[in-house]
């Protein structure tokens, strides 16, 4: 099923990246403590509710689908793997399984981080309850995220295709997301792209519509992830 | 046994592999031996199964390599041309690693082999010099002791010591009975570890056979000092051909046996004399002037 000696060799080769992002999360997070002692209601909850959630993660998934994918293509080291008696298929997926379990740890561990000092309380929004729910819901984000990367870094040739595809269309697509909160009177904006479907106040709400947007955002990443098996079995599986 | 039976890879322009047909057996070692673009890497990419022919098939011990893939592999080792290794890990690191994913447990070979070829496993593959990651490359191929050998331009980077060393190695496993296939580009690199080789030009078969023959038959240059410009130029008269003079120094071409050759040398009075390695295109030149017999 997965190569542990694959996902241990991954994790060797890319545990300086894991080990900066869970920094920046959890120093993210210690700034929204900070806020939160302080009582600095202006400034904007982004600290905990949108680094740590959305952005830090989402860079994460950029990162490792490129280091495991698309980089160990350009060093050579793919057709290494390729050469032992590992399939394509189980190298596939444990590199994936590696991908989307880094995500998920890394909103395990800022969500426990969270929940212990409170980050959410100070507006009296939120509760622990709506907060797990929100660090849930990025999971199936991530994994939207995480499979178009994943997809981008199986079928781009070269690095700078990928940064364009994966790293470039997604920010751009954040920022028109966010041109709503700039902007109130474009409420269009908020409904424009994929990350419409992780819209924040629906966790704290607990509408309905966040189970659907969840949803949404997994089958995303199921699609992508079909599409990066049919592309990376193409070109190492030949005809 | 390998076999290649009229194996055609075609990329279009006349890039690619055509119409190989040849066999190694157990306990042989076989040399691809080419200009770059000849063709070697791609004949034994397809041996690996990356790639799936035109036309025609190879065969590992009966089982096609485009369509067996897997349980080929479990016994192949294959050292790729530019093995370039994940630059954070340290060479024991990689190595281990490599040895979970074929299941071996027992890393005695690995140590052997470092050990041997003087890699140091706790340096970091990204402070490697070229020829260390090549040796490097070399322990993974053969730290499972396969029965297929596939090495491709294992010799590049390797100085002299070094690839002593590794002739030794590839003479081991041939006792063992395995079948090894390398490329070069160098002729002189075949000649103390194969048993057979073929020459290849653009894709083509030029020159298909055992490595006394190719040896008998090789044109060799050799600089020959004499004491005098004029005995040089009595030399000439001599019935060699003679690639070029200047002074006292003749460069001479001579084709298979060197003894004609010393035995006109008894004559005059030489200072010195050496061999001048000929490169792959005039060995090409001397075996399409239909001088060797394939």
């Amino acid at each position: 099923m997965l190569s542990i000696a694959l996902l241990k060799q991954d994790f060797m080769i890319n545990r300086r990246a894991i080990v900066i992002t869970y920094m920046i999360q959890l120093f993210s997070l210690l700034i929204a403590m900070g806020i939160c002692h302080m009582r600095l209601i202006e400034i904007s909850d982004m600290f905990w509710d949108t680094l740590p959630v959305v952005v830090i993660p989402a860079g994460m998934m950029m990162l490792l689908a490129y280091r495991v994918m698309m980089a160990r293509e350009d060093d050579g080291t793919m057709e290494l793997l390729l050469s032992t008696q590992m399939s394509p298929q189980r190298i596939f997926r444990t590199k994936l399984v590696f991908v989307l379990i880094n995500a998920m740890l890394l909103l395990t561990v800022s969500t426990l981080f969270g929940c212990l000092t409170g980050v959410y309380r100070l507006t009296g929004v939120w509760k622990r309850s709506t907060y797990v729910l929100l660090n849930l819901g990025s999971f199936s984000l991530q994994v939207a995220v995480g499979g178009y990367c994943f997809c981008i870094s199986c079928i781009a040739k070269r690095t700078y295709r990928y940064i364009r595809a994966a790293v470039v269309v997604p920010c751009v697509f954040y920022g028109i997301y966010l041109i709503y909160y700039l902007f109130p009177g474009l409420f269009i904006v908020q409904y424009l792209t994929p990350f419409s479907l992780f819209q924040q106040e629906w966790f704290a709400k607990r509408a309905m519509m966040l189970y659907i947007g969840s949803f949404g955002c997994v089958l995303i990443g199921i699609l992508f992830l079909f599409l990066a098996r049919h592309s990376f079995y193409e070109r190492n599986i030949p005809e | 046994m390998i076999r290649f039976k009229n194996l055609t890879k075609s990329y279009g322009k006349g890039a690619g592999i055509f119409d190989f047909s040849f066999e190694v057996e157990e306990g042989e070692v076989f040399g691809l031996v080419g200009p770059t673009g000849s063709g070697k890497t791609t004949a034994l990419r397809m041996l690996m199964g990356f790639e799936g022919p035109s036309k025609g098939r190879c065969a590992i011990n009966g089982k096609d390599c485009a369509e067996a893939g897997l349980s080929l592999h479990k016994m192949i080792g294959y050292l790729p041309q530019n093995v370039t290794l994940p630059p954070t890990l340290t060479a024991r690191q990689f190595l281990r690693s490599l040895a979970g994913m074929r299941g071996i447990r027992n890393l005695e070979r690995m140590f052997e082999l470092a050990l041997r070829l003087d890699v140091e496993l706790d340096e970091r593959l990204g402070k490697m010099r070229e020829a260390d990651l090549k040796k490097a490359g070399i322990i993974a191929a053969l730290l499972h002791s396969p029965q297929v050998i596939l090495l491709d331009h294992p010799f590049q980077h390797l100085d002299p010591k070094e690839r002593s060393i590794l002739t030794d190695l590839i003479l081991e496993e041939r006792e063992k009975n395995h079948m090894i296939i390398l490329t070069t580009e160098s002729v002189d690199c075949v000649d103390l570890t194969c048993d057979r080789v073929a020459l290849l030009d653009h894709g083509n078969v030029a020159y298909l056979g055992d490595i006394e023959n190719l040896r008998e038959n090789m044109y060799r240059n050799y600089l020959i000092r004499f004491s005098s410009a004029h005995m040089a130029m009595q030399f000439s008269k001599e019935h060699f051909e003679i690639k070029s003079m200047k002074d006292r120094n003749v460069i001479v071409t001579v084709q298979g046996a060197l003894l004609p050759l010393l035995r006109a040398l008894s004559k005059y009075q030489v200072t010195g004399m050496e061999p001048i390695p000929l490169s792959l295109e005039e060995t090409f030149v001397h075996i399409y002037g239909g001088r060797l017999h394939a």
